[in-house]
């Protein structure tokens, strides 16, 4: 029995290290693969062309009759009314420009959508192209996801002809990783019937304005006349910034001295003082009813919200019969400076590295940054376009709330660029809950916050 | 010997593939976490990582967010695994019972659970435990059986959070107990019962003196596997609670997943879950050695 035993545990420990050693091998070849991302192995340049004499790069641009069909792997994250617009009007369209080239389109779920792009990349399976939220580009180049875009084909000229704020959203160590696709902002939005028992005709100028018609509405029974979706940044900044907070110095170095100043601290003290009057509604600590609920009035139950903050998306997605002189947009209630801030969203076009098409996914790049497809996608969905010409277009007018973002976006802000973006996020956020849970005095909070943040800032 | 050998080799080759599976899905894998675990990993080209010595393994000691961890996770196996053992010793005692009809039915009942996919019954137990007045619990409570005046914020706060965690864990891992008991209940011979019966026990000293001591090493058996899954519990968090509010109520298992799949941060990952390895071995390293000494012939 004891010899037996031995011999088992010889045969797994022979049988450990050959595979140890089966791993290594294995795992040289895959060092050697990466090059292929560089040079085309000899089976994707098959695939792309069929004669071999044909470089990559020429098959893509030369003339479409007896070329051989390339697929480009597409993945974004539309919303339903988007995508209708995506698959029914502007990949038909760039089809017919390109008819080599077929745009492989893949809706994704927004859920834990960085993890899948990172199991992907990781597995050896990225799509050619991806619309990204452009908080993540820098952090997704810092892992080696994404390709550089300088060596395609006028790449400068749409970073040129693109907002300056939404074209740094690709930037990593000095280098463009992406294209800006849309960018957008958040406007207050108004539930009119609401505005008028609060007894205002129109949209306060001021923040101080907003708080008296909060008061005034409070006093008429179980309603909210400000509305703030949580306390991460996406839903916080815009209340934050306006009342004069800051996160960080002007070149996001830094943050003590700036998210932990005087004027931050008075910021977030503000805001914690309607919560506990109660003007704030209850999404600010995720209570139920949800925002647009709450607003809109939801199953039977009457709106009890009187304004909120969103996205262009808000008016696009439930359409203009139920918002229409019903929902009020409007640029936010300005704070101490005159001005008000709200917070820069948007989306980039980015390549990734193991595209199996880069060059025609570029040509795709190209297509959805030109000024015709943006002034399509402003019309048809409410994205605010990032290309200069685009924005200009007189078109735009005809989209009756595009005004109130277009004018917003002058003052807004963009949230920290960085590849540790996650985190720093992550720690404002836990800062302004920890306040609101009554588990910290704001000044210990951003003082915390602010020394953590400097580190990932430095990292 | 000979004999010995010759034996070998004529089962090796059912050997081998489970010893390959072995060593490609659990072998390789740990091996992987450990070399992992001293580096800051890239993990889409790990020829760049860089060497982090033990950096990671620092930083478990330091970070105040692993406290917060470690107490969810013995929190988890305090509360839940004394929960579903004696929940399924209850449901397979009454199951049992002489006067009990329809013993399949009730058996299948409690055993649906257990089959049935985490995802699901997590995303069940969120809504059933929602806020204000669209959840079902919270509209049972107060506008059927008036007990509470206000809705609970079951998932916004700490403790009301991990109760959901506990009480969907508990649900969930009852039927297996169960069943298991079910089956040692089957194999104590009835003479012994009715031996104590007519020496005047009671049930419930019939129970401690004969049904626990004869079913001991399944006892055993079931407590390493409910300790061992309870550290190492991860779904019901991440889908109902995802960890909030404000990371009070992470996992162990929860928060190296947050870091590795949201921060991109492996190699502290690793390190976490080689530390979480360590201390599940720790935990149940005695009552191992213990399983399958005591064999009770009846």
């Amino acid at each position: 029995m004891r010899i037996t035993f031995k011999l088992t545990k010889g045969i797994v420990l022979i049988a450990f290290a050959a595979f140890i050693l089966s791993a290594c091998g294995s795992k040289n070849n895959n060092d050697a693969s990466p090059s292929a991302s560089g040079a085309p192995s000899p089976s994707a340049q098959a695939s792309e062309s069929a004669s071999p004499s044909d470089s990559p790069s020429a098959s893509a641009s030369a003339s479409p009759s007896d070329e051989p069909q390339v697929t480009v792997e597409f993945w974004h994250a539309y919303g339903e009314g988007e995508e209708k617009v995506l698959l029914e009007q502007v990949i038909p369209k760039f089809e017919s420009v390109y008819p080599s080239i077929k745009i492989h389109a893949t809706r994704m779920p927004t859920e834990n959508l960085d993890q899948q792009v990172l199991t992907a990349v990781a597995g050896g399976t990225p799509p050619d192209i991806m619309r990204m939220d452009n908080t993540w580009v820098s952090n997704m180049a810092k892992q080696g996801a994404l390709q550089e875009i300088s060596g395609f084909p006028d790449a400068q000229a749409i970073l040129d002809n693109s907002f300056k704020g939404t074209v740094d959203t690709n930037l990593y160590k000095g280098k463009y990783y992406g294209v800006p696709l849309d960018t957008n902002t958040r406007v207050a939005i108004y539930n009119q019937d609401l505005l008028a028992k609060a007894g205002a005709t129109e949209a306060p100028k001021t923040i101080d304005e907003l708080v008296d018609l909060a008061r005034n509405i409070k006093k008429q029974g179980k309603f909210s006349g400000i509305t703030i979706g949580g306390t991460n940044v996406w839903d916080f900044s815009a209340w934050f910034w306006t009342l004069g907070g800051q996160y960080t110095d002007p070149d996001y170095t830094k943050a003590t001295g700036y998210l932990n100043s005087d004027a931050s601290v008075k910021a977030l003290d503000t805001i914690y003082g309607w919560y506990k009057e109660g003007l704030l509604a209850p999404p600010i600590l995720g209570g139920q009813p949800g925002t647009w609920e709450g607003l809109r009035g939801d199953k039977g139950k009457a709106p009890s919200y009187m304004m909120i903050t969103d996205g262009p998306w808000f008016f696009s997605l439930i359409g203009d019969a139920d918002t229409k002189g019903k929902m009020l947009p409007a640029v936010m209630p300005a704070g101490p400076d005159g001005q008000s801030h709200s917070v820069i969203g948007g989306e980039d076009l980015v390549l990734f590295n193991g595209a199996k098409q880069p060059d025609a996914a570029w040509k795709f790049a190209q297509f959805m940054t030109s000024t015709e497809i943006q002034v399509l996608l402003a019309k048809q969905t409410g994205q605010i376009p990032t290309n200069k010409d685009a924005a200009q277009a007189p078109e735009l007018k005809d989209v009756w709330y595009l005004q109130a973002y277009v004018d917003q976006l002058a003052t807004a802000y963009t949230r920290t660029p960085s590849p540790n973006a996650n985190k720093i996020n992550d720690a404002i956020g836990a800062a302004f809950e920890s306040v609101f849970r009554g588990k910290a005095k704001s000044k210990d909070a951003l003082d915390k916050a602010a020394s953590q943040i400097d580190g990932f800032l430095n990292e | 010997m000979r004999k010995a050998l010759k034996q070998y080799a004529q089962v090796s080759p059912y050997l081998v593939v489970g010893l390959a599976l072995t060593l490609a899905f659990v072998l390789y894998p740990m091996a992987k976490g450990m070399y992992i675990s001293f580096f800051h990993y890239n993990v889409i080209k790990p020829e760049t990582s860089e060497s982090a010595g033990l950096s990671n393994f620092k930083h478990v000691f330091t970070d105040p967010m692993i406290g917060t961890a470690l107490r969810n996770s013995l929190l988890m196996a305090i509360v839940t695994v004394p929960g579903q053992w004696i929940a399924g010793i209850v449901l397979a005692l009454l199951i049992q019972m002489k006067t009990v009809r329809l013993k399949v039915f009730w058996r299948l009942i409690y055993y649906v659970p257990v089959i049935s996919s985490w995802i699901v019954v997590s995303y069940l137990f969120r809504f059933l435990f929602a806020d204000g007045h669209e959840g079902m619990i919270n509209y049972l409570l107060v506008d059927i059986l008036h007990l509470i005046g206000e809705p609970i914020g079951w998932l916004q706060n700490t403790g009301t959070a991990n109760l959901v965690v506990w009480l969907v864990s508990i649900w969930k891992g009852a039927g297996w107990v169960m069943v298991l008991y079910l089956a040692a209940l089957q194999s104590i011979p009835r003479s012994l019962y009715e031996a104590a019966e007519i020496d005047g026990a009671r049930p419930a000293a019939a129970f401690l003196n004969i049904t626990l001591p004869l079913v001991r090493p399944l006892t055993a058996y079931v407590i390493i596997n409910l300790v061992n899954g309870a550290i190492q519990a991860f779904i019901q968090v991440y889908a109902i609670t995802q960890g909030g509010p404000m990371d009070s109520t992470q996992l162990l298992n929860t928060y190296l997943y947050k870091q590795a799949f949201q921060y991109f941060d492996f190699g502290y990952a690793s390190a976490i879950s080689v530390c979480l390895g360590v201390l599940i071995f720790a935990l149940t390293y005695t009552q191992q050695r213990s399983i399958g000494r005591d064999r009770i012939e009846f």
